[in-house]
């Protein structure tokens, strides 16, 4: 009886110890694998206010002005005038 | 536990049966000896299982401690930073303009350094192939002279992955945050700049909060758009005037936002810090619209007829004489602008068209001196102003506020004013006669009027007054079609050495935007202009150069800033008392 309570015992620990290992070596992995992603995460946010501030550069209002400027002869740009806009006069507005 | 045991030892004579018992039994004889032997075995036997009890206990212990940590690792202190840390963050909050168009923004770049480099010629041979900007020589001597050599800062991909492929084995990179100003110069005064560690130096920069529990986006009241165009045509202005320097701010007259400064020359924040030592860009970091002091000559009657009107000492149809010699020194009479004097009697409105300086200081004894500096001072030109940035200047006063002070004042000399508060009292007199506030950050209300400077009236006839300028007078050429522009133009004289005369002039306009209900002010400024006779600028007065200037930022900016465009709406002549009454003779 005891010993078959030693040995199921023992059994037991052992079980134990290779589920821990392979639970432990499967964080190990998935630790590496978040890690990655995190990394790469960060390089994309990284890039994205790259690209953010690559966008604003881009259309900045000096940059829109020369380029509308040089090609003038197409593209028929110029800055918007008073009579362009028209404004619609909500009906409360009139009352 | 000896007690335990011998109570134990009484039971066991009972049992039978028990196999070592009963082979001790056999085998000796001796009933007491059997006994002994047969209860020492027992006694072990119970501590073997005590001891077993412990053991399992503690071991089970370890396996449930175990197994939790290796399925929770969350709860345990060693955890790999990278799982914990999972987000970017940038260290200083983003800045937008008033339509959220980033204006700052921070980048991660690296540092690259070298860390005790074993051969130095070789390293420094090849570190010159991939940063060309480096002299080897002196990197020679700095990489014997010390241990720790930074060779860049905010290097690119592209240079990183260079420098790991030159073969050189002591470099080291350090990730830095660098701060972006996608904007260049625009607006750079009102930004400002950081430092290499991202300390802020001037402006927004300087005073946005450092902590990170505090990092909120800014919304600045500046629209990016307008600024363009604002600095824009003041540096346009610049060339063809030929003038030394140039400012020019728009702001908001019912909020106090501005929404546009322009301080030329400027610079631009992201190279700054290269480029300190240059004395150029030093001078060009003044805020010339924030910093600045100036004398800004006639744009100041506006603010003489305003307390006039608003002390009831004259009403619209007053008669002044403008040959009148008005004594401000011994044997000295005060002149007008060009001596150009009406020889017959003028009403105020005229006084202003004409921009007569006699007839302003016949108007300033009228209203005197307290009263004239009282009117000042809620009109915030006579104090310090709060403002969201350090760089911000103080009024320039006279020593004692004589009567030759008070007549000077009236048409704007001998008293030195930040253009951005003139600009801001300008507006708290349009608006309705409420004063407001200059603010760099966007209001949520729009309508932030404080106390009451001028009556509601007095608004209306100076709003009057101001379009009478424009459509007639000195301002003629800031007459944008379909706004009905409202403002006056001024011509200061610029002292130098304790006299005026000869040290050039300094030309204004301040006006507003549209007429009918003014939603804009605008100041436009410029130093030492000069005449261009073959682009057609005949003179340097305001009328050739701040006036036009004015009139060019308006047509290009009204449009942006929603402005009602008619053709049709002007300002007539405010109904009140004194104008009825006065209705029959004006129509003799």
């Amino acid at each position: 009886m005891f010993k078959v309570f030693v040995y199921s015992l023992f059994l037991t620990f052992i079980s134990l110890i290779v589920f821990n290992q392979v639970i432990s070596h499967e964080i190990k992995n998935q630790t590496r694998e978040l890690n990655k992603i995190n990394s790469s995460i960060r390089y994309q946010e990284n890039k994205e206010i790259l690209l953010k501030t690559d966008w604003v550069v881009r259309t900045s209002p000096a940059r829109l002005k020369d380029l509308a400027e040089k090609h003038f002869t197409k593209l028929r740009l110029e800055p918007a005038k008073g009579e362009n806009i028209k404004f619609i006069k909500l009906e409360e507005e009139k009352k | 536990m000896g007690k335990i045991f011998k109570n134990k030892l009484i039971k066991t004579k009972v049992i039978a049966g028990d196999d070592i018992g009963v082979f001790f039994k056999a085998d000796t004889g001796n009933t007491n000896d059997e006994l002994l032997t047969n209860n020492s075995l027992k006694v072990s036997k119970e501590r073997l299982h005590l001891a077993k009890f412990f053991f399992v206990l503690i071991f089970s212990i370890f396996i449930i401690r175990s197994t939790s940590l290796a399925i929770f690792p969350g709860e345990v202190r060693s955890v790999p930073r990278s799982i914990v840390s999972k987000t970017i963050e940038n260290p200083l909050p983003e800045v937008f303009d008033r339509n959220n168009k980033l204006l700052v923004t921070s980048v991660k770049t690296k540092r690259a350094s070298i860390r005790n480099p074993v051969n130095p010629e070789e390293t420094a041979r090849l570190i010159k192939a991939v940063l060309p900007a480096w002299d080897e020589n002196r990197l020679i001597e700095k990489l014997k002279k010390r241990s720790y050599v930074e060779l860049a800062d905010n290097i690119s991909d592209i240079e990183h992955y260079d420098i790991l492929n030159s073969g050189v084995a002591e470099v080291e990179f350090h990730p830095v945050w660098r701060r972006i100003y996608t904007n260049k110069e625009l607006a750079s005064h009102i930004i400002g700049y950081s430092g290499r560690d991202l300390v802020g130096l001037s402006g927004i920069e300087k005073t946005i909060p450092r902590s990170k529990l505090l990092h909120n986006n800014i919304k600045l009241s500046i629209d990016i758009t307008v600024q363009f165009y604002l600095e824009d045509e003041i540096k346009k202005g610049i060339e063809l005037y030929n003038a030394d320097s140039g400012f020019g701010v728009i702001i908001d007259v019912m909020s106090g936002e501005v929404i546009a400064s322009a301080s030329l020359p400027t610079f631009d924040p992201n190279t700054i810090n290269q480029n300190y030592s240059n004395s150029e860009y030093k001078k060009s970091t003044f805020n010339q619209v924030m910093q600045g002091s100036y004398e800004l000559g006639s744009v100041m009657k506006i603010l003489t007829l305003a307390m006039a009107l608003e002390d009831n000492k004259i009403n619209l149809n007053d008669e002044f004489d403008d040959t009148l010699c008005i004594k401000i020194a011994a044997n000295r009479c005060l002149n007008n602008y060009n001596n150009d004097n009406a020889l017959e009697p003028i009403k105020p409105v005229k006084c202003l068209v004409r921009s007569s300086n006699r007839c302003m200081a016949q108007i300033a004894q009228l209203v005197g001196r307290s009263k004239q500096k009282s009117f000042l001072q809620d009109a915030g030109l006579l104090d310090e102003y709060f403002l969201e940035i350090f760089e911000t200047g103080s009024p320039i006063l006279p020593d004692k506020w004589s009567n030759n002070s008070m007549i000077t004042i009236s048409f704007g000399q001998g008293l030195g004013v930040v253009p951005l508060s003139f600009a801001s009292g300008i507006a708290s007199i349009i608006n309705g006669g409420y004063k407001i506030k200059p603010t760099l950050y966007t209001v949520n209300d729009s309508d932030q009027r404080g106390e009451s400077i001028v009556r509601e009236e007095v608004s209306e006839k100076i709003r009057y007054a101001m379009r009478q300028v424009v459509k007639n007078g000195s301002g003629k050429k800031a007459d944008i079609l379909g706004y009905a522009v409202i403002g006056k133009t001024g011509t200061a004289d610029i002292p130098c050495e304790g006299s005026y005369g000869g040290c050039g002039i300094r030309t204004s306009f301040v006006g507003a935007f549209p007429g009918w209900n003014p939603r804009y002010a605008l100041l436009v400024s410029f130093e030492r202009p000069k005449a261009n006779i073959k682009k057609g600028i005949l003179r340097n007065s305001s009328y050739w150069n701040a006036g036009p200037a004015a009139g060019n930022i308006i047509r290009l900016v009204a449009p942006i800033l929603g402005v009602e465009y008619n053709e049709t709406k002007e300002i007539k002549l405010p109904l009140h008392n004194d104008l009825i009454n006065a209705r029959p003779k004006e129509t003799l």
